[in-house]
């Protein structure tokens, strides 16, 4: 008995400190700020994304198009299938444009901040919608995309550099501009979620030889349809291809663990960007690469916060 | 004009605090399954994945099997195109007609936007669902014709022809070391003929109901002695 009184107090003050840390993560009040510039960034990408189908709206998804209603289901194989999209809805081109033209709308207004809220599940839906529509035409961005979306519409995003600010829209509309719960639990999903995407990223290249041969950037390059460069005048450079393509895997797979320490985040931040934009050249990805380094911003809070607490105490 | 002040915010309440750590926790744990899921799956995999579809799926937090190691250096993760001949008749022998077009899949776009690589995405998806060796499954077979109806079908539109005869080919990656080459692909040319591995060959046409109909041609090596052509 009396070594249970001993050793219980001891387990409560264990089990008391994780719930302090878990609610010092989770439920201390951020500053929206951040998310306001994460919203510029999203909704940008997001404008370009459903821009870029303009050229060929209707050859993809129009009457006779390359993509019919019949060829989907053939891909989904009958399985239940939960890929809602309102372009379904379009039975002709003109109805196409007007859905096309009411999703762009909707990323341009969460680009300016204007009426957020609803803007940000505007654009998450018309983003799915092409997705779920398009099924095998996504590519590496549109997951990526999506899962910012999702966060930016729990989020007030809208409270600062906003077109709702300026014109003094509601709260409900635009979210509170003082530090708030909403705010830290956004930016904490994106940050758990965009790590573990390198993690997936990391470790999915381990299951090849090209990333321990060295060679997978070369082989990148070799792809004469995709890639936007001749890259034949690398060919003899076999050591700096190997470093290239060694310094994208280990970069990619020490990014989960090291982004959290205040020691690594700085190193492998700037790592993580450098390989994005040096992968511009040789994918071809030019806006998934861009918004891959333009997302790792959504750490710099942290280190923002440390250094002001640093700063501080000296 | 100025936004009016924000109310200050509340402290939250046990019981929310409770509320959100358990829909975080929720949350993440779908998404960190279906992550893990993303390039190969066990059965218990498979199973959780397939339980949160409802949720992941429709939010696209499951990526699926998007290649996000961008290459493992297989033959699968070569590039892919389709070439399209047209012809102005369904029913005269192709052997009589000269094609009114030969067209290239990707045919637009620039090599750094998103445009010309959803060209690409989808012969690539082609190229997934055609084994290297021995015959298609139901469900590949099906896709594939069903890609190359709806690419046919489209080109035959823009072109009014009635017949088309499309192909998947797969363009062989050159070695960085050029030596390793085989005997018959030019090393001073990777984007000779010689690179391209035809994965699919399909006859489509429009039926006299307007309809799109195909078939897709079986190699010659693996042909019955027997079997006649399934198109007309």
């Amino acid at each position: 008995m009396s070594s249970l009184t001993a050793t219980s107090p001891l387990k409560e003050s264990w089990s008391q400190s994780w719930k302090r840390a878990w609610e010092n993560f989770w439920f201390t009040p951020a500053d929206p700020r951040p998310l306001a510039v994460v919203r510029v960034v999203v909704g940008l990408t997001a404008l370009l994304y459903l821009a870029s189908f303009s050229g060929d709206l209707v050859r993809w998804f129009g009457p006779h198009g390359l993509l019919p209603p019949e060829a989907t289901a053939a891909i989904t194989g009958g399985s239940p299938s939960f890929r809602f999209s309102v372009l379904r809805l379009a039975d002709s081109p003109g109805e196409l444009w007007t859905i096309h033209g009411m999703c762009v709308g909707a990323a341009a207004l969460l680009t300016l901040g204007l009426a957020t809220r609803a803007a940000a599940v505007g654009t998450l839906i018309a983003v799915l919608s092409y997705v779920h529509r398009g099924i095998v035409i996504g590519g590496l961005l549109e997951p990526v995309l999506a899962m910012f979306l999702l966060y930016l519409c729990l989020a007030p995003c809208g409270a600062f550099c906003s077109l709702d600010r300026l014109l003094g829209m509601s709260v409900w509309l635009r979210g509170s501009e003082r530090p708030n719960v909403a705010a830290t639990i956004s930016l904490r999903l994106m940050q758990i979620h965009l790590a573990a995407l390198y993690a997936v990223m990391g470790v999915t290249k381990l299951y090849g030889n090209a990333w321990w041969d060295g060679e997978a950037v070369w082989l990148l390059l070799a792809q004469t349809h995709s890639r936007p460069i001749d890259p034949t005048f690398l060919r003899s450079w076999a050591y700096l291809l190997a470093a290239w393509t060694h310094l994208i895997a280990y970069t990619h797979l020490a990014f989960a663990p090291l982004v959290w320490s205040r020691l690594t985040r700085p190193i492998v931040l700037a790592l993580a960007t450098l390989t994005w934009l040096s992968l511009i050249p040789v994918t071809g990805q030019t806006l998934f690469c861009l918004f891959m380094a333009a997302s790792s911003g959504i750490y710099l809070p942290e280190l923002l916060a440390q250094n002001t607490k640093q700063a501080e105490a000296c | 004009m100025k936004p009016a002040d924000s109310p200050p915010e509340k402290p939250l309440s046990e019981g929310t605090k409770g509320f959100l750590s358990l829909a975080i926790i929720l949350h993440l744990a779908c998404v960190l399954t279906v992550l893990a899921a993303n390039f190969r799956r066990s059965s218990l995999l498979n199973e959780l994945t397939r339980i949160f579809a409802p949720y992941t799926q429709s939010l696209l937090l499951d990526p699926d099997r998007t290649s996000y190691f961008l290459t493992h250096g297989d033959v699968l993760d070569d590039d892919a195109i389709f070439t399209v001949e047209l012809y102005r008749s369904a029913d005269a022998p192709l052997a009589g007609q000269k094609p009114l077009a030969t067209v290239m899949l990707p045919d637009r776009g620039s090599r750094w936007l998103e445009g010309r690589r959803r060209y690409l995405a989808l012969a690539r998806t082609v190229q997934m669902n055609s084994p290297l060796e021995g015959e298609p499954t139901d469900y590949e077979g099906e896709v594939t014709i069903a890609l190359a109806k709806s690419v046919g079908r489209s080109l035959m539109e823009e072109h009014q022809a009635r017949r088309a005869v499309v192909r998947c080919l797969r363009r062989l990656s050159q070695p960085r070391d050029l030596s390793l080459l085989d005997p018959g692909f030019p090393p001073d040319d990777p984007r000779d003929p010689a690179y391209d591995v035809t994965v699919l060959t399909a006859d489509i046409w429009i039926d006299d109901d307007g309809q799109t109909q195909g078939a897709r041609r079986v190699p010659r090596r693996e042909q019955a002695p027997l079997r006649t052509e399934a198109a007309p």
